[in-house]
């Protein structure tokens, strides 16, 4: 399984590529965070292969 | 003492009176004086008839034709001299009409159509009124005013003694006309008649009271070639050779001198004053127009950024919302258990995509400004560079990091600025060498346009072009972008514009979360 985590300051943004990605059946999202900081701890907690992030965010 | 035998009738065949009839022309003997030498003198020995031939008139200019015949005679040595001017008149449309065909001004030039070779006897003052015999000769050619007026002046010059110079006078007002009507230029055609028609005759009877033409029509032919005279040289020729005439240098007189300076030199100066004046009206005019054209300028510059700004933000907003929507529908066609559901959803994403699409097209037309503001960061500023360089001033561009990490508007400001610097440069600062350095970071765009001092003096009429708003206008759009300006002398004497900018510029306030 590929471990993603997503980081975006939208909520909705969040769930629904949670929702998305997760679809796949290879693809396991791990975690999620909504800024720069958290999205750093959440990776350090979860230990992702990818992080999925907006890069224009908060 | 210029007065010769007198009284002799003058005898025009063909030319003037028709082909069919002999015309004398009989002056009567109004302004005769009482002391005159010719008093006492036989008409008879006077009055020689001067007979021009119908067909020498008919094919040579009328003055040569009686030449010969009047070589001994001090009146037909008027006449012809007068007719060798105004002959030419003959070249012109309409020139051989007969005076009777301007009835009053014949009957004041005393002219009687039909009197016969033996009235002799009767005309023993012909020569007083030998100007106005001109006259109205010359009125059958040239109107009525013109005629009126010097056959006023001949009889004054007549009384004078200076009677030689009115037939002159006449014809040379003939000629000054006879040009105008051929084609000269109306307002040259017009001063050089009021010259010729008054000047000489101002210049020749300077002293006479009653003659209240000459000194306005010398300050008015004065007047004329400066202020008509692209070359104020020729003017200056023209207004020394009348105020020469004027001057009778050939009688000096310090209070004839004197007045003749002070006719020339007032048209002159009213002439340089209107033309100055005249300078100043365009020069306000032409500055009003350039105000006006700048500020249409500005309004349409500050348009543009309005538009822009609007379509950032239409772009930012609309685009985040429907970005959403299509994630949405990606999300709930992937979560819907039944297939009508995910079917819905999966149309819906699809449409969400496509106004997607659409948005951004919509976006990139408002963002296209007028003048080549697409163009890319790198290869703008190297083809600005390039530019400049064929121009005559030298420039290098060194560029560091990678003009990718600018977005596109920081690009288009990096290019506005190196452009607006460049220009600086070639206005004010002509064969100064540039360097043109940008560094391309992740945070920041760092751009410096520096150059050496002139090697030669700006020229003025470049360096006065423009608005005056380059730097100006540069702060602002770096403003718009959340940029620092910075422009100043050097030491070494010359300039130096840094611009400091993000390399990412949010076009508006990030959107609000979902509510």
């Amino acid at each position: 399984m590929i471990r993603v985590v997503v980081v975006d300051d939208e909520p909705m943004v969040c769930a629904h590529l949670r929702t998305i990605v997760g679809s796949a059946p290879d693809i396991e999202v791990v975690d999620e965070a909504h800024d720069g900081a958290a999205g750093v701890e959440a990776v350090v907690r979860s230990r992702p292969d990818v992080v999925l992030m907006d890069l224009r965010s908060r | 003492m210029l007065h010769g035998p007198a009284g002799q009738p003058v005898q025009f065949l063909g030319r003037l009176g028709g082909l069919d009839h002999h015309r004398t022309v009989m002056p009567a003997g109004r302004y005769r004086k009482a002391g005159d030498r010719n008093a006492g003198r036989q008409p008879e020995a006077d009055a020689r008839p001067v007979r021009v031939a119908p067909a020498q008139a008919g094919r040579r200019p009328l003055g040569h034709d009686g030449a010969a015949a009047e070589q001994h005679h001090p009146v037909g040595e008027r006449l012809r001299l007068g007719h060798v001017v105004g002959g030419q008149q003959d070249r012109g449309p309409g020139g051989p009409q007969l005076p009777d065909q301007i009835p009053g001004v014949v009957a004041r030039g005393r002219v009687e159509p039909g009197c016969r070779l033996v009235q002799v006897q009767q005309l023993r003052a012909a020569d007083q009124a030998q100007g106005e015999v001109q006259a109205a000769l010359l009125a059958a050619r040239q109107g009525p005013d013109l005629a009126l007026l010097q056959a006023d002046q001949a009889h004054q010059a007549d009384d004078l003694g200076h009677g030689p110079g009115c037939p002159v006078v006449a014809g040379l007002a003939g000629d000054g006309l006879a040009h105008r009507q051929v084609g000269l230029d109306r307002d040259t055609g017009f001063t050089l008649a009021i010259s010729l028609l008054i000047s000489p005759a101002g210049a020749l009877a300077p002293a006479y009271s009653g003659n209240v033409w000459a000194p306005y029509g010398t300050v008015l032919a004065a007047y004329g070639p400066f202020y008509y005279c692209k070359n104020r040289r020729t003017a200056f020729a023209a207004v020394g050779a009348m105020t020469l005439v004027a001057a009778r240098i050939w009688d000096p007189s310090v209070s004839v001198i004197t007045i003749a300076v002070l006719r020339t030199a007032v048209g002159p100066l009213l002439a340089l004053y209107f033309s100055a004046r005249h300078e100043m009206l365009q020069a306000l005019r032409d500055r009003a127009e350039r105000a006006e054209r700048e500020r249409y300028l500005l309004a349409e510059q500050a348009r543009t950024e309005e538009r822009a700004r609007l379509a950032g933000e239409m772009h930012d907003v609309v685009t985040h919302r429907v970005s959403l929507m299509v994630l949405q529908a990606g999300a709930l066609g992937i979560t819907a258990t039944d297939e009508a559901t995910r079917q819905a959803a999966e149309e819906l994403r699809a449409a969400g995509v496509q106004a997607l699409d659409e948005l951004r097209d919509l976006v990139g037309i408002l963002r296209t400004a007028p003048e080549g503001d697409q163009a890319l960061p790198g290869s703008g500023l190297g083809e600005l560079v390039a530019e400049s360089t064929a121009v005559g001033i030298p420039a290098e561009l060194v560029q560091e990091g990678d003009p990718a990490l600018a977005s596109p508007v920081v690009g288009r400001t990096a290019y506005r600025i190196v452009r607006e610097a460049l220009t600086n440069v070639r206005k004010h600062a002509p064969g100064a060498h540039v360097v043109v350095r940008v560094s391309y970071g992740e945070s920041q765009v760092r751009l410096s346009v520096r150059n050496t001092a002139a090697a030669a003096p700006p020229a003025n009429g470049l360096a006065a072009t423009g608005s005056g708003l380059g730097l100006a206008g540069l702060r602002q759009r770096i403003e718009l972008v959340h940029g620092t300006l910075r422009a100043s002398g050097t030491p070494d004497g010359g300039f130096c514009v840094e611009a400091t900018m993000p390399s990412y510029v949010p076009t508006a306030e990030p959107a609000v979360g979902p509510a």
